[in-house]
């Protein structure tokens, strides 16, 4: 277990400071991120949990400013690589930093590969970018890579087109361009949500293994708790725009404290689970992100909420030397009897 | 067979791919489903779950085997008996948005089955709808919304209702929450439970997912590459899984819990590599290729043919079956669920 604490005098590999991201749009400003704030030190694996529009993906994006098409967007706040603001690069050195010191992985790997380039010189074109290599040695070290991501044949694969891969051999690809260069930081949005699920498990699995074998940090991006549990030190979650709860992994099955975190674990399933179990589902929808919201955004679908939780932003509450809930009610649940050691449990 | 809502066997559908080759989608399954029951079928991509669900209601044409739908044999059927009868088995789909007509307000999806199966004047046709959408908890100031007014839960409900609205004898849902997100998914999974015990339709769930399958089914059946390769009760299933690819995909299910790296690589050990392409099956059994307990003889020459594993106390066809030649040997892995209190 990595926990959140930094070695004395080391800075954390990556620190993002209360980054905060809107996109003007013809519908007025949508706050894709607000008031983002964490730590990543070296190896370190982070899970970040949300839903659609939760912010996951572009809190994500942002570290290596990744927009999409977007050109009018607004970004406040610091993201920290290895004390490195990266928000204040110019392109050029940004591109050094891109497939670089930082890979990254998509959800759908055929349309983040070049369907018309041989899969082999897709991941050699990042090696001999990055690190200069030459053709032959880039070559060489490309069959490896295939090699080491369970490509068979990889010799002979290298030079077929994306197409010829199934989903899975296209993300073990993906993969292989993304650790290329041995960076120091992995992120992985939804890596395995369009895989089948006995693929899923295989492409985690080897997430995992690199990560520990090149002793890289890791960013997963995901809907699933499940892939955090397989895969991270601590988790993240978010909910329109905002971080709710911040933890370590283990902490969360046993002492998930913000209701929206506890919602959510009700609704995964569980060895305790019997079949046609009846889901106790988070009622209503999310808030629309073009409205402003003065309180908690989770407070119209919340059971436990108060007056205050409408009428003022709930600060991020720290209970624990890595444990941070952004609800006015934290400590008092914190201190309940009944501890939330099973929060799936129907009342 | 009587009171049976549908029954296929040795269903086998052949296709051409793109440039022309043959192949079978569906390779001699299988199945039964009683009146009320919710059967779940699951299987990772290409394993003709979807074909077989599209067979079973002769939307797309079957080489061999019967079906005999809501008491009526598929074969005797002319074309306008079997319209008649698909009125009485809607489908519900994975996308909600992509399956209603975006030009159309709420209130007229909804009805549109009752109008073109003729089965109710205009005023009847509006009171029924607004029973409907009642029903499966849409607010009745959605009807003259459009579906891009809606959010998706709404919209897949919408895509219930109207499935509902001609009381079908039984309803085939394909994948109907693999689009949703994990909080609106519930509220939809709870929905259609209450709907099967309120209705007493028949499902034919299809779902790649085993836990939401686990949520909804009183049988669960697996297929791979074409083949029903096990079939059983419900909590049976996931306590007493026998087919080793069954075993994976029990152990695939990813939990919120500790333990899951230990999960993954029993996945891995039960399900290497990939899917064999099904232009180019293999020999013998269709799962020998990523198979840990696969031997050269029989595995890889004879076609394994399904076994009783345990039959109920009452005889009825409540079995549990499994399709592999070393059920009976393979240990039960370590982390299979066991049924819950």
């Amino acid at each position: 277990m990595t926990g959140a604490g930094t070695e004395a005098g080391a800075p954390p590999l990556l620190e993002v400071e209360d980054l905060s991201v809107s996109f003007n749009t013809r519908r007025g400003v949508v706050r894709a991120v607000d008031g983002l704030s964490y730590t990543l030190d070296r190896g370190e694996a982070l899970g970040i949990v949300g839903e659609s529009g939760s912010g996951k993906t572009v809190g994500s994006l942002s570290i290596l400013r990744l927009f999409g098409l977007f050109d009018d967007v607004t970004v406040t706040g610091a993201v920290r690589f290895e004390g490195r603001d990266l928000l204040r690069l110019s392109e050029t050195e940004m591109s050094r930093v891109r497939g670089g010191q930082i890979g990254m992985i998509f959800q759908d790997p055929l349309t983040s590969l070049n369907p018309v380039m041989p899969v082999g010189e897709q991941v050699a074109e990042s090696l001999r970018f990055h690190t200069g290599a030459s053709r032959d040695a880039a070559r060489r070290r490309t069959v490896e890579l295939l090699d080491r991501v369970g490509i068979p044949d990889a010799a002979n694969r290298y030079h077929e087109l994306p197409h010829s891969f199934s989903g899975g051999m296209r993300q073990r690809v993906m993969v292989a361009i993304a650790v290329a260069c041995e960076p120091k930081l992995l992120i992985a949005d939804e890596p395995t949500t369009a895989l089948d699920v006995t693929v899923q498990a295989q492409i985690l699995l080897l997430l995992d293994e690199l990560r520990r074998e090149m002793g890289m940090a890791l960013i997963v991006i995901t809907h699933d708790f499940g892939v955090v549990a397989a895969t991270a030190d601590r988790v993240l979650v978010m909910y329109a725009a905002q971080p709710m709860e911040h933890c370590p992994t283990d902490h969360l099955f046993q002492r998930a404290n913000h209701p929206y975190t506890e919602g959510l674990l009700r609704l995964v399933p569980r060895f305790e689970h019997r079949a046609h179990k009846r889901l106790r589902p988070i009622e209503g929808q999310p808030p629309a992100l073009t409205e402003p919201i003065a309180g908690c955004p989770f407070e119209p679908r919340c059971t436990h909420a108060v007056d205050r939780c409408a009428a003022e932003r709930p600060p991020p509450v720290r209970l624990g030397p890595s444990h941070h809930s952004a609800c006015w009610l934290a400590e008092e649940r914190a201190r309940r009897e009944t501890a939330p050691d099973k929060p799936w449990e129907q009342p | 067979m009587t009171g049976e809502v549908l029954s296929v066997r040795d269903l086998v559908v052949r296709y051409r791919s793109h440039d022309g080759q043959p192949f079978t989608a569906v390779n001699g399954v299988s199945l039964d489903i009683g009146p009320g029951e919710t059967f779940g079928l699951v299987g990772e991509t290409g394993c003709g779950k979807s074909t077989l669900a599209r067979a079973a209601l002769k939307l797309t044409p079957f080489q061999s085997g019967q079906v005999r739908l809501l008491g009526r044999d598929l074969a005797e059927l002319d074309g306008r008996e079997l319209r008649k009868l698909r009125r009485r088995c809607p489908m519900i789909f994975q996308d909600p948005r992509g399956s209603l007509d975006p030009r159309m307000n709420v209130g007229r999806i909804i009805g549109e089955p009752l109008r073109v199966h003729d089965l109710a004047g205009r005023r009847d046709r509006e009171a029924k709808v607004r029973e409907m959408m009642e029903l499966v908890g849409l607010p009745d100031e959605l009807f003259d919304r459009r579906p891009v007014q809606l959010s998706g839960g709404q919209q897949q409900r919408v895509g219930i209702a109207r499935a509902l609205i001609t009381e079908p004898g039984l309803v085939v849902c394909d994948e109907p929450v693999s689009a949703l997100d994990v909080s609106i998914r519930a509220q939809i999974l709870n929905l259609l439970a209450d709907l099967r015990d309120r209705l007493e339709v028949a499902f034919l769930f299809i779902a790649h997912d085993l836990a939401v399958v686990r949520h909804l089914s009183d049988r669960v059946g697996v297929m791979y590459l074409g083949r029903m390769v096990e079939e059983a009760p419900v909590e049976d299933l996931f306590a007493h899984p026998r087919h080793p690819y069954t075993q994976g995909l029990v152990a695939a299910i990813l939990h919120a819990d500790t333990g899951g790296h230990e999960r993954l690589q029993l996945v891995e050990r039960l399900a290497a590599g990939e899917i064999p392409s099904l232009l180019d099956p293999p020999a013998g059994c269709a799962y020998q290729t990523r198979c840990p307990y696969a031997t050269d003889d029989p595995c890889r020459i004879v076609v394994p043919a399904a076994e009783v594993v345990a039959g109920a106390a009452d005889g009825e066809d409540r079995s549990h079956r499994v399709a592999c030649h070393h059920w009976a040997e393979i240990p039960a892995p370590a982390t299979t669920l066991e049924p819950g209190r």
